[in-house]
């Protein structure tokens, strides 16, 4: 998820207050609805994005743009930052967005040599670390509600 | 405002509340007696929960045109400043049309437009309302959208009409001014270009999937074999149908000029087939390019078509940005678009997979 917890519980309270409370008309549901935000705005400062996958993928993006670094030395400028010190979830998505800026500039030098060997060796790694990050992502993400959303609900989900 | 007034006129915007309905009913009711110089009278607005991005009312209207009284059921559709592709313009959705209305594609008649934000705080356009339900593409259990007869039935207009747009005759009309690119050797590297820069305003953090995918679509783009009105979201879900008849073709937002395979390659998209062999629920890839090139007379090939389909893919990649950003940064509560967040990985996998297909 890219949306910052925060703005995302608050958007989901929002929602509860302004589109779905006043159109609840049994109050026992309502009364159950209005908890559902109690509990959020308990939750909301106790609560961050998990740490551990964070910092798996922070460093297999380190272990890439070194490898990167061996033939585009100029990526390799971000390994300088510190890797000790990122105590929070917000300090790793802050190290993994300066990982992945250093990654595009590189693909726009390792694409258009990619049919040198050592950069199709390079493109290669760089699409298997972008594929594998995508596929761990998808080991928790749900599948969507698109059809129970666009009909009203109905399902169990 | 008729159709060649306020083009690209920008007004101090008024704030946009959706929720506001008589306060949008009053502005609209004095919009329209400024435009027609007669009386009118706008009933209750009801709001729609169709669509992701433009805001839909349906009211009953009666006002008098040139001496003639009409009554109608008629849908204002507004383009709030948070929605995923805000700031929106009606214009070019409004001229597009309007100038339809003679053709063999089924639209709604459009009434008045403005870009003038001053009005209701968004552009707006109006039109009838036009009769039908929107079959969509997700179904519970993944499976088809339609039975094989209704599927043929559907599927034969929904090619009819995609053939008919592109084959409309768009350069001596009002729609020539529309966005858009007319260069065919252009058309497909200056989408990827407006498209990555459409993900560089929505998103803060760089996505190399993305940039990868950009760089393998400029690399490979194809020349366009013509230039014709593009709708760019042509697909099950934006067309209505009664007992098994299109009504009308909606959601005009992202129409351009530019080629007309990628309206092809849109409808090929995974995102709207589930499991479905059939694009769209409608017609496997062969049977979509036979069917168009029957009607349009143009071949397109299967490669072209697997070329727009990755490029669908990123384009749909791209939107999902837009949402997460409009949820996350510009205050839109809808919970649809923090949901389109949470697909992003899987919308990055189909654009890999879409990439190999085409290669």
């Amino acid at each position: 998820m890219n949306i910052p917890l925060e703005r995302l519980i608050d958007g989901i309270i929002a929602t509860m207050r302004s589109d779905v409370i006043p159109h609840v008309r049994d109050s026992y549901a309502r009364g159950q609805a209005v908890g559902v935000i109690d509990l959020l705005n308990n939750i909301a400062p106790r609560v961050e994005w998990a740490q551990a996958p964070l910092a798996q993928l922070v460093a297999a993006k380190r272990a890439l743009v070194a490898e990167i670094a061996a033939l585009v030395p100029e990526a390799g400028a971000v390994l300088a930052d510190p890797v000790d010190g990122m105590e929070t979830a917000d300090d790793l998505l802050a190290a993994k967005r300066r990982l992945d800026a250093a990654i595009g500039d590189a693909i726009a030098v390792i694409w258009p040599r990619r049919e040198e060997a050592a950069f199709g060796r390079l493109a290669v790694h760089v699409s298997a670390h972008l594929h594998d990050e995508m596929a761990a992502e998808m080991k928790i993400t749900r599948k969507p509600l698109f059809a129970e959303i666009a009909s009203g609900g109905g399902g169990n989900g | 405002m008729t159709t060649s007034a306020l083009r690209g006129r920008v007004e101090t915007s008024a704030a946009f509340d959706p929720t506001g309905v008589e306060a949008i009913r009053a502005a609209l009711a004095d919009f329209v007696r400024a435009q027609t110089g007669a009386p009118v009278d706008i009933g209750p607005l009801r709001r729609f929960t169709v669509g992701f991005s433009w805001v839909t009312f349906g009211f009953r209207a009666r006002w008098t045109e040139r001496g003639r009284q009409a009554e109608r059921d008629l849908i204002l559709r507004a383009g709030p400043p948070t929605g995923i592709f805000g700031p929106y313009r009606a214009y070019p959705e409004f001229i597009t049309l309007r100038a339809l209305e003679t053709s063999a594609v089924p639209v709604p008649r459009v009434y008045w437009y403005s870009d003038d934000t001053s009005i209701l705080g968004a552009p707006f356009f109006v039109c009838d309302l036009v009769q039908g339900e929107a079959p969509i593409p997700w179904t519970h259990d993944g499976g088809p959208a339609f039975d094989d007869e209704r599927r043929v039935r559907l599927g034969t207009q929904f090619v009819e009409a995609l053939a008919a747009l592109h084959d409309f005759t768009w350069q001596k009309t009002p729609v020539a001014a529309i966005d858009g690119t007319r260069d065919v050797r252009r058309t497909a590297v200056e989408q990827v270009d407006a498209w990555m820069a459409n993900l560089a305003r929505w998103s803060e953090a760089r996505v190399p999937m993305l940039e990868l995918a950009a760089a393998w679509l400029r690399e490979r783009a194809p020349v366009a074999a013509r230039i014709s009105i593009t709708h760019g979201d042509y697909r099950i879900g934006n067309f209505l149908e009664v007992d098994g008849r299109i009504t009308a073709i909606l959601d005009w937002e992202l129409v351009r000029l530019g080629d007309p395979v990628e309206d092809l390659g849109w409808v090929c998209l995974q995102a709207w087939r589930g499991r479905s062999p059939y694009m769209c629920h409608f017609f496997e890839r062969e049977e979509l390019r036979d069917r168009y090139a029957a009607l349009t007379g143009h071949e397109v090939t299967l490669a072209d078509m697997a070329y727009w389909e990755a490029f669908g893919t990123f384009k749909l990649a791209v939107m999902h940005y837009g949402a997460t950003d409009c949820f996350a940064r510009r205050g839109f509560n809808d919970l649809r678009m923090a949901g389109m967040g949470a697909q992003i990985p899987r919308m990055l996998l189909q654009v890999e997979a879409a990439m190999e297909r085409a290669s």
